[in-house]
């Protein structure tokens, strides 16, 4: 006689103890849960609107930064070619001829 | 509490205007099902209460990916079985099973499953219940999420579809898989007694 499956016969088994029954929710768990859900629903847009201002903030102070170190420097180096140009020694020599 | 079907629809309404008491409605009404749900695919370690608020965070924070294909119910199950897999798989697998492991309740149990022929045993419901459970620690994450749905809860293969989101065959094969380790498991343990 073939023997039943042993696992086919404890889930059998296992099927017929009673249901662990503990009906009542904890203590103010509902509340707390729905409030952590609605606070985490508003989030998002808050961290998101935050983040957009300070990287709007930052992006400027770059912005002004970079001008402010820049624009001398691009103006010398500006001058000192302007004066570059100015100066051709084989030009003055054919001049000269 | 009343006989009438909750009013999904109004609640989900009302938590979306940020509404704190259809939130709890919603909560208390959905909680006997995650509460079941949680409690069958419970890890190690992991209470019970915080895992289920972890299901309602999710539910909450996905809110808005709810289309109202599925009925609602339905929805956070799917949610929950996840929440329990992702937690599962987080879990290190229990060492190998051996018979001086078990209580004597349940070594009478088992004693009992591989010895007698026929199939109504005279034994303790709750003593397998618990062996079942350690027998499925011995599984993977996904194989015992599909063997507890089908084989305890007897559920359909098409209801674990729609609970876990995998395909029929995706089912089949690991139910076949699960079911092969087990048997492996109960001849393991059998022949370590024996000797």
């Amino acid at each position: 006689m073939k023997r039943q499956d042993p696992w086919v016969k404890l889930v059998a088994a296992a099927r017929r103890a009673p249901a662990e029954e503990s009906a009542a929710l904890p203590l103010g768990f509902a509340t707390r849960v729905a409030a952590l859900g609605l606070a985490q629903r508003r989030e998002p847009a808050d961290i998101f609107g935050m983040f957009a201002l300070r990287a709007l903030g930052v992006a400027l102070a770059v912005l002004i930064t970079s001008a402010a170190v820049g624009y001398p420097l691009s103006s010398a180096s500006a001058a000192d070619n302007s004066s570059d140009e100015l100066e051709d020694p084989v030009a003055e020599f054919v001049a000269q001829l | 509490m009343d006989d009438q079907a909750p009013d999904y629809e109004a609640l989900l309404a009302g938590v979306r205007r940020g509404d704190q008491v259809a939130a709890r409605s919603l909560v208390e009404v959905l909680h006997p099902l995650v509460r079941k749900i949680v409690r069958s695919h419970l890890p190690r370690r992991v209470a019970e209460e915080d895992l289920a608020q972890e299901v309602y965070l999710k539910m909450f924070s996905r809110l808005e990916q709810y289309r109202g294909e599925m009925p609602l119910p339905h929805w956070v199950s799917r949610i929950a079985v996840t929440t329990c897999i992702d937690h599962l798989r987080f879990q290190q697998r229990r060492p190998e099973l051996r018979w001086a492991d078990l209580s004597e309740n349940e070594a009478e149990v088992l004693d009992a499953v591989l010895t007698s022929s026929d199939g109504e045993d005279a034994t303790d419901a709750m003593a397998a219940k618990e062996l079942v459970g350690r027998l499925l620690e011995q599984l993977s994450p996904a194989d015992r999420t599909v063997i507890t749905l089908l084989d305890l809860e007897q559920k359909s293969v098409a209801e674990i579809r729609e609970l876990t989101g995998w395909g029929t065959s995706m089912i089949k094969v690991r139910a076949f898989r699960a079911r092969r380790k087990l048997r492996k498991l109960f001849e393991q343990l059998e022949r370590k007694e024996r000797q």
